[in-house]
């Protein structure tokens, strides 16, 4: 039953992205997407209500016969990892509709677009079952390529060419890697399966988990991405539209630390040990690098762009610190960077919309115009920084008492990371929102009239900062979550 | 004589006379009426293959049936009776109503559906002859226009060499194993060497690898647009069905698995590679189909039934993403002055959704983008090399799928991303070819989503 609901919740945006191509009326389309991300949301918290956590087992499971000459089946299930990161998926579609509600250009498809994209990021989530894992994960570029295509800046056409060779270079290296998994289950087995527990509970000799290890990694780590993958990450950022940021910062970001912790942990544990040094070394070049770029940056949505690689550095040393409560970080990191790099992306965005900039030159002293935006602006912040009582501290504080256990060395250096991550939202805070006597008369006129925050632009934001309170101030439930996930990953 | 194992080749042959005496008969006015009856022809062979008893062997045993041929055979007859239907449009809106096209089209078929059957090296000769002549002929249907009588010049020189390499090889096989008739064999001599160079050359000029590949852009950028996807995919289908079977015979010899390897590895990279530098759409797609061209050898490299059946199963879900493709082309340039130069298409896919979202489909199809069925037969692939043990030959194929991501973008992009001067609206598709492109598109997405249903009739 529940396993039903969990497909409905997944295919429902498909079959609203059919529903809007086919009516093609643009109030139409913003009603239907609204209605149907909200009601999956509700589908999603309803089964994260129901979801069990003191059972050590994938949850609101369905498995159906598909491909069998090849051992296919259509497999859903969640775990505590995977329920946190369906309930941000949904949640984030969300926000991302209500934010679009105004969108002017060619507003049909953008919509089914998006609809697409909810689908395959439910599915990555929930998939059970290599084949319909890489399924979803590859058909999501398809929608993200023409999100930003469409609807992007001045250079959308490179932007999104780049993310989507980048992306594909990752996965097929994936591909490659599932066969390899798949063909050993069948050397050993005699039998071909995609099956995600049949594959899992083979014990794979050393050197076939270090060659798979990497061709899995590489997917994984350009879609984290990891340092010296990244940079189609600032180019596809700036040029999204806001709500294309938003997914992308929110939920395309966690599917390689998510697959990192789904699949490399437990299927290849030994390669996990093996290769701690190059993580460690790469996830520590991101934080200290990417948050070194940050400061470097002018252009507002590319230091956030470059804060989420520096966060996503956190999770990745703390998904690989062999550590109970370093894994419960990183796995809330990924939650909390969701929530904190969305509502950051829509205050640039806001900031976009009404001055035409991104540009830290062009701005300053906003805080006067559009005090409001000054306010979520800041809290959208803290929350990225680590402020107590917000999402991120909780996560921060997991991934440095977990790391410093085993890593003392490098749990210091993820300190100096956050350290940094203070100092440039601060500096970009204070170029954007204070620091009135750079900008001139002509500005101060044009901006007077500027208007601030709209019901829309509330709701998403409130939204956002109320569940990243949620999160900082009540994280029980959710750490009860992570750890479902965490025990299955150590055993016990 | 067996008479039944060769019910869908008599039907193709009544089809061809009727249509030939048809052609002679009737009036200008009827040519549609040529190209649908032409289509239906290689249906009704579709449907008698569901009467061939199996297995079969007739004509002293140098035509053979089995589950097999059987697949290729129902493969060819779709492809080239939907090829038919997506035809007629384009010669009427080109003024050429050209009456020989159909039968021509189907004595290639049915000079591919002997080669499908032939054990045995004279008939495999006459058989690939008889595909190769029809389509030198239809390749230079334009006799007025100096591209394709150049291109279809060049078509037959260099076919013909190919034809001469088969010759030779065919000689040193008889030279080396005393018959005509393919049989195990494994001895180790020069005679039999010079064989496997000379005939794996020939085949891979016939299936344009490189480094025989000269003649593809050539002859595709030159042929008739809407023919290009029956000649890029028809003969390349029966071609590699005969590799398959040579591949389960000889693959153990020495030179096999490097010459195969050499000609698929140059190929994807040398292809891949040349694809960026490409301005004509055409051309561009024929890189690619000799890019992919490397991609099948890697399918018989070794004897290995998951291997081969991954490439049966790759191939024929790929040869329906190309004749899709040449029919959106072949669409395009229904328009005045559209010459497939790159910046034509800047906007086409806004103009004409309908049609650019269908390329892009292709395009994507041809990366390797699920539910596309050609991901498919990827990972397919992926395992068979895994389980062969060419780990590293996979490896070459992911880098160059890799390369090939950014050029079949490129062409996306241009169509719906770019902005600028849009200087065409886009064509028009008649009912035929929508047709052709529907089944298609139904083919990639279906074949992608539930692969049994073409997989379950791979039998080698």
């Amino acid at each position: 039953m529940m396993g039903v609901l969990l497909t409905v919740a997944i295919f429902l945006p498909l079959v609203s992205a059919l529903l809007v191509a086919i009516v093609r009326n643009s109030t139409f389309s913003r009603v239907i997407s609204i209605a149907t991300s909200v009601v999956v949301f509700l589908i999603a918290v309803y089964l994260g209500l129901n979801f069990d956590w003191n059972n050590p087992s994938f949850q609101h499971t369905i498995k159906l016969p598909w491909i069998q000459p090849l051992g296919i089946s259509f497999s859903l299930g969640l775990d505590g990892m995977g329920m946190a990161l369906f309930l941000l998926t949904a949640f984030m579609f969300v926000v991302a509709f209500v934010w679009s509600v105004k969108i002017e250009d060619k507003p049909n498809l953008y919509h089914a677009l998006f609809l697409l994209l909810e689908t395959a990021c439910l599915g990555v989530f929930s998939a059970l079952d290599f084949f319909l894992f890489y399924l979803f994960w590859e058909f999501m570029l398809i929608p993200m390529y023409f999100i930003i295509g469409f609807w992007g800046h001045e250079r959308k056409v490179y932007a999104a060419n780049k993310f989507f060779v980048y992306t594909f270079f990752g996965s097929i290296f994936l591909l490659l890697g599932i066969a390899s998994v798949v063909i050993y289950g069948y050397i050993v087995s005699g039998s071909v399966s995609f099956d995600y527990f049949f594959l899992k509970n083979i014990q794979y000799p050393l050197w076939i988990q270090l060659v798979a290890f990497l061709l899995f990694g590489l997917g994984f780590a350009v879609k984290v991405p990891m340092w010296p993958f990244h940079t189609w990450l600032p180019d596809a950022h700036v040029e999204a539209p806001t709500a294309g940021s938003v997914i992308l910062a929110a939920v395309l970001l966690k599917m390689g630390t998510y697959g990192f912790v789904r699949y490399s942990l437990p299927m290849f544990p030994e390669a996990s040990k093996y290769y701690v040094p190059l993580i460690f070394f790469l996830s520590v070049v991101a934080i200290i690098y990417a948050a070194m770029m940050a400061i470097a940056q002018t252009h507002i949505k590319r230091l956030i762009a470059y804060s989420s690689i520096s966060h996503m550095g956190l999770v990745t040393l703390a998904t690989f610190a062999s550590d109970g409560n370093a894994l419960n970080g990183a796995i809330y990191m990924m939650v909390a960077h969701g929530l904190s790099s969305a509502a950051l992306f829509m205050s640039a965005g806001f900031i976009y919309d009404r001055i035409h900039s991104y540009h830290m030159d062009d701005l300053g002293g906003l805080a006067r115009y559009i005090p409001n935006l000054a306010i979520v602006f800041m809290l959208s912040g803290l929350v990225g920084i680590g402020f107590p009582g917000l999402a991120g501290f909780v996560a921060e504080f997991l991934i440095l008492l977990g790391t410093y256990k085993n890593y003392p060395v490098w749990a210091f250096v993820a300190g100096v990371g956050m350290v940094l991550g203070a100092a440039y939202f601060l500096y970009m805070y204070k170029r954007v929102m204070l620091e009135e006597e750079t900008i001139s008369d002509y500005r101060r006129e044009k901006w007077s009239h500027l208007k601030d925050l709209e019901l829309h632009h509330w709701i998403a934001f409130v939204l956002v900062l109320a569940s990243s309170v949620l999160l900082g101030i009540y994280p029980l439930p959710f750490v009860k979550l992570m750890e479902h996930t965490t025990r299955m990953v150590f055993g016990g | 004589m067996d008479w039944n194992a060769l019910l869908p080749e008599l039907i193709l042959s009544f089809g061809i006379l009727l249509l030939f005496f048809l052609d002679l008969l009737l009036d200008k006015r009827h040519f549609k009426l040529l190209h649908v009856l032409g289509g239906f022809v290689p249906i009704f062979a579709f449907i008698s293959l569901f009467f061939v008893e199996v297995p079969a062997k007739t004509f002293f045993d140098t035509f053979s049936v089995g589950p097999f041929e059987l697949f290729g055979k129902g493969l060819l007859y779709i492809l080239s009776s939907l090829s038919l239907f997506a035809l007629y449009d384009y010669f009427l809106k080109k003024n050429s109503p050209y009456g020989e096209v159909p039968y021509l089209v189907l004595l290639s078929t049915l000079g591919l559906s002997f080669f499908m059957s032939s054990d045995n090296l004279l008939t495999l000769f006459v058989s690939v002859e008889l595909s190769s002549i029809s389509i030198y002929i239809l390749t230079a249907l334009f006799r007025g226009d100096y591209n394709s009588k150049e291109s279809a010049f060049k078509y037959l020189l260099m076919g013909s060499v190919g034809t001469a390499l088969f010759g030779m090889g065919s000689v040193f096989y008889y030279g080396a194993v005393g018959r005509f008739f393919l049989v195990p064999y494994a001895d180790q001599n020069t005679l039999f060497s010079l064989f496997v160079l000379f005939f794996l050359s020939a085949l891979a000029l016939k299936v344009s690898a490189v480094p025989f590949h000269f003649w593809t852009p050539d002859a595709y950028d030159g042929a008739p647009t809407p023919l290009v996807g029956y000649i890029a995919t028809a003969p390349k289908l029966a071609l590699y069905m005969l590799l398959v079977k040579l591949a389960l015979l000889f693959s153990q010899f020495k030179l096999w698995l490097v010459l195969v390897a050499v000609l698929s590895l140059l190929s994807m990279f040398y292809a891949n590679f040349t694809a960026y530098a490409q301005r004509s759409v055409k051309r561009l797609l024929a890189y690619s189909s000799i890019a992919h061209a490397g991609y099948f050898l890697l399918g018989v490299s070794l004897s290995d039934e998951v291997l081969q059946k991954a490439l049966l199963f790759y191939l024929g879900v790929y040869i329906f993403a190309v004749l899709g493709s040449f029919v959106v082309l072949s669409a395009f340039e229904k328009q005045e002055g559209f010459s497939h130069h790159l910046l034509e298409y800047r906007g086409l896919g806004r103009e004409n959704p309908v049609l650019g979202v269908a390329l892009s489909i292709f395009l994507l199809a041809f990366i390797g983008i699920p539910p596309m069925a050609l991901f498919v037969g990827k990972l397919g692939m992926f395992m068979g090399l895994v389980k062969a043990g060419l780990g590293l030959l996979a490896l070459a194929f992911v880098v160059a799928s890799i390369i090939s991501a950014g050029y079949y973008l490129k062409l996306m992009s241009v169509m719906f991303l770019e902005e600028g001067e849009v200087r065409f609206r886009g064509g028009s598709l008649s009912a035929g070819e929508s047709f052709t492109l529907l089944v298609c598109l139904i083919f990639i997405f279906l074949l992608g989503l539930f692969p049994q249903l073409l997989y379950t009739y791979i039998k080698l």
